[in-house]
């Protein structure tokens, strides 16, 4: 079987994993090495559903020994296998790399007879690319749970990031449908690459630095930050959030400097958002994540115990926990402010940022002109670097709408929920009823809302 | 109306020239000279040729601009700049220049005057009509740099240099040149823009690239060289079957009623993506030997 027939098994074996960014690492030119590492990442190319390409994604091999119920190359599944030759991979990687098609590398497999056995192939693999053939670009490798550690620890030293999926939201769902798997097996190598990283850090720190380094995965609500230094036009959004900034720059370390990440199943099993977004809180927090990955079920297989064919993809709800996900990371939300155990769903029309203010509408409408940076983040339609612009160009002037929108504020949104040195905006409402209800219609009547609601219509609520 | 060339040495010179002959702003009106449209009533002088003079005109501006813009700001003056400014009150003026927008030169000029009168203090004045409008070409020319480093696509050559033909909207190559210098420093290789007519060179090993100006002549031939290597036909053959390997049903344009992909990677890019090219759906009959297959492949024993 020659690569391009084994590349198009293998490409569609892996395509159902989320993980898609090349981002986290920092890494300039190496003399005798090919390529280099952005800490914003790069998409190269977009699927026609508008996901990123950023890395060559495939399975090593799709020839899995595991039987879990959801996945389309499970062990009892009729399906085409193939496998690539460890050097086979590395080679069209580095041809890739070089077209200027990917940033790097994303390694998983289908697990070959055993956890380690996996492992040393895929460690086999991940030597050419980097030793022999001198690749200095992104490497994401999985690690299938159960691997033993000092397998987990080769592969943190080739890989830039390492994911140890947990797919399922629950130990019941995990133990109902990959009866190969268990949470320990996830847990236990989530919490080794922790340790790993948090002991290099102590070490690049120096002496003194002891104790369980804290966690830089999620924005912190006193982060101490006026904003009101300069802004120039360049800068990543991102960065000036109120994410902590990590004490140890990756591109110090040696072992995963690019943290790790996880995946999660959506609409699959009946775990509501509540749960989910508390339990990527949790993992944020206990193991330091970088990212949790949300990936809406598709009905590909048969099994009683998933949903059917005709069971729409839910792509909404996929969305709102990636922006729910994304407050909590940058924008210090807790979880408890975005869903609660009495109302455990996101609103599927209404994004979480938009549904909280207008949960919380009296805090509402934010002085421009001296509200603080944290609060401003909280107001729809203005984002970190909005909010910033803001704080900059309100020390030389007095600040209206027209100025609002100069500086790139989305009006549409935040005009509701502003005054500007006591005006409101004349196209907002007064009464915060009326407010709510023009927003909810507007958000309703999207195409993008529109068409979702059609298709999901037709089905019933499955759990 | 004072024409002058669309480039970075061409605005500044024409803004000093405007400032030496003590014309108000108010009173002078800088257009490019490739589509120099004078208003009622306007007589029109220039474009300046660019030799000696004119060059050495733009270089003392932007000194100027430097010293007592850039240089100016107090926490300049005191070592406290923080890298996340260095100065971009100034830099930002050569990403402005890159756009092939016809309202650049007078953004330029009005941004350039502002800040000679109000010095650092600009960098805050960042709704005065003449910041937002630099910074909004400024910022569509990084947008359209961050398109050049995702979409460029290079092919491999004959002579086993490598060739990539990129059309942006903006003049990108000068200022993406370095990360593809990083990004490809062992490889010897030429990335081309037939609109802007510029190419940047690079020699294996080398740190930098070399900027050159083409015709547009020689610069469309380079763009359309088709002396490929032997392997490229597979290569992109096996991109191609990456990229439609990757698509999943039931989360399209239909089922999400808009167009997601079309929204991060524009339409005006799609005739030069090999993946989106159906002629790369077949990868031929040459095979090469690495990627002819080592050992048969297994159904589930996990052999390798």
């Amino acid at each position: 079987m020659d690569t391009y027939t084994k590349l198009g098994i293998l490409a569609e074996a892996a395509r159902y994993d989320a993980a898609c960014t090349s981002s986290g690492v920092e890494r300039g030119p190496s003399a005798g090495r090919i390529g280099t590492a952005s800490s914003a990442g790069c998409c190269h190319s977009f699927t026609p559903d508008g996901r990123c390409i950023t890395l060559l994604k495939v399975l090593l091999s799709n020839a899995c020994s595991f039987d879990c119920a959801y996945c389309v190359n499970r062990r009892s599944a009729s399906c085409a296998r193939a496998s690539f030759a460890p050097r086979e991979l590395a080679e069209l990687t580095i041809d890739f790399y070089k077209r200027n098609y990917i940033e790097g590398l994303f390694l998983s497999s289908g697990v070959l007879g055993t956890s380690d056995a996996t492992a040393e192939h895929m460690i086999e693999c991940l030597r050419i690319l980097r030793h022999e053939l001198r690749f200095n670009g992104y490497v994401h490798a999985k690690v299938v749970p159960g691997t033993h550690p000092e397998l987990v620890d080769a592969l943190g030293r080739l890989a830039d990031r390492l994911s140890v999926n947990l797919e399922l939201p629950s130990k019941g769902s995990l133990e109902a449908l990959c009866p190969d798997k268990t949470s320990m097996q996830v847990a236990r190598s989530m919490a080794q690459i922790r340790a790993t990283r948090d002991g290099e850090e102590r070490h690049l720190l120096g002496a003194g630095a002891g104790g369980h380094a804290e966690s830089a995965a999620l924005a912190q609500p006193d982060a101490s930050s006026s904003g009101s230094a300069p802004l120039p036009v360049r800068r990543n959004g991102a960065a000036l959030t109120m994410r902590p900034r990590p004490a140890v720059a990756p591109s110090r370390r040696s072992f995963a400097p690019a943290g790790q990440s996880t995946q999660l199943i959506i609409g699959a099993t009946p775990e509501d958002d509540n749960r989910i977004l508390t339990l990527a809180q949790a993992l944020y927090t206990q193991y330091d994540l970088k990212r949790v990955f949300f990936s809406a079920y598709i009905p590909a297989v048969d099994d009683e115990r998933l949903p059917g064919g005709e069971a729409p993809v839910p792509l909404r709800r996929e969305h709102r926990l990636y922006q729910a996900d994304w407050l909590m990371r940058f924008y210090a939300f807790a979880p408890n402010e975005l869903v609660t155990p009495s109302e455990p769903w996101l609103d599927l029309d209404v994004d979480p940022k938009l549904a909280w203010a207008l949960r919380n509408i009296e805090r509402f409408p934010v002085e421009v002109m001296d509200a603080p940076l944290e609060l401003l983040l909280r107001v729809p339609g203005v984002g970190p670097v909005g909010a910033r612009r803001i704080v900059r160009a309100r020390r030389g002037a007095r600040l209206g709408f027209d100025d609002l929108e100069a500086l790139g504020i989305t009006l549409k949104r935040a005009r509701h929920f502003l005054v500007c040195a006591g005006a409101r905006d004349p196209a907002s409402p007064l009464d915060p009823e009326l407010i709510r209800k023009k927003v909810v219609e507007d958000a309703r009547a999207s195409a993008y809302n529109s068409a979702r609601r059609l298709i999901e219509a037709a089905q019933p609520r499955l759990f | 109306m004072l024409a002058c060339e669309p480039t970075l040495e061409g605005v500044l010179a024409a803004v000093g020239i405007a400032y030496l002959a003590h014309v108000d702003e108010e009173h002078v009106r800088l257009t490019s000279s490739v589509d120099a449209q004078p208003k009622l009533g306007e007589s029109t002088v220039g474009p300046f040729a660019a030799d000696e003079r004119t060059i050495a005109l733009a270089g003392r501006v932007w000194r100027g601009l430097d010293a007592e813009v850039a240089a100016g700001c107090p926490r300049a003056r005191e070592n406290r700049c923080p890298s996340s400014c260095a100065g971009s009150c100034v830099s930002k003026i050569p990403y402005a220049c890159a756009a092939d927008d016809p309202s650049m030169p007078e953004a330029v000029h009005r941004y350039v005057r502002l800040a000679f009168k109000a010095g650092s203090a600009v960098s805050a004045m960042t709704t005065h009509p003449a910041v937002v409008a630099l910074d909004s070409l400024a910022r569509l020319v990084l947008n359209e740099c961050e398109r050049t480093r995702q979409f460029a696509r290079f092919s491999r050559l004959a002579d086993g240099s490598y060739l990539a033909s990129f059309r942006p909207a903006a003049n990108t190559v000068p200022f993406v040149a370095r990360h593809f210098a990083r990004r490809l420093r062992s490889e010897r290789f030429c990335l081309v823009d037939p609109v802007h007519c510029v190419a940047a060179l690079h020699e294996a090993d080398s740190e930098r690239c070399r900027i050159v100006c083409l015709d547009q002549e020689l610069a469309g031939e380079l763009a359309a060289r088709d002396d490929l290597s032997s392997d490229e036909r597979y290569i992109r053959a096996l991109w191609k079957r990456l990229y439609d390997g990757l698509a999943l049903e039931g989360r399209g344009t239909a089922e999400r009623g808009y167009d997601l992909r079309s929204s991060w990677m524009p339409k005006r890019f799609w005739s030069d993506l090999p993946e989106l090219d159906p002629r790369n759906a077949v990868p031929g009959p040459y095979v090469p030997k690495r990627y002819q297959g080592v050992r048969a492949d297994t159904l589930g024993s996990g052999r390798l």
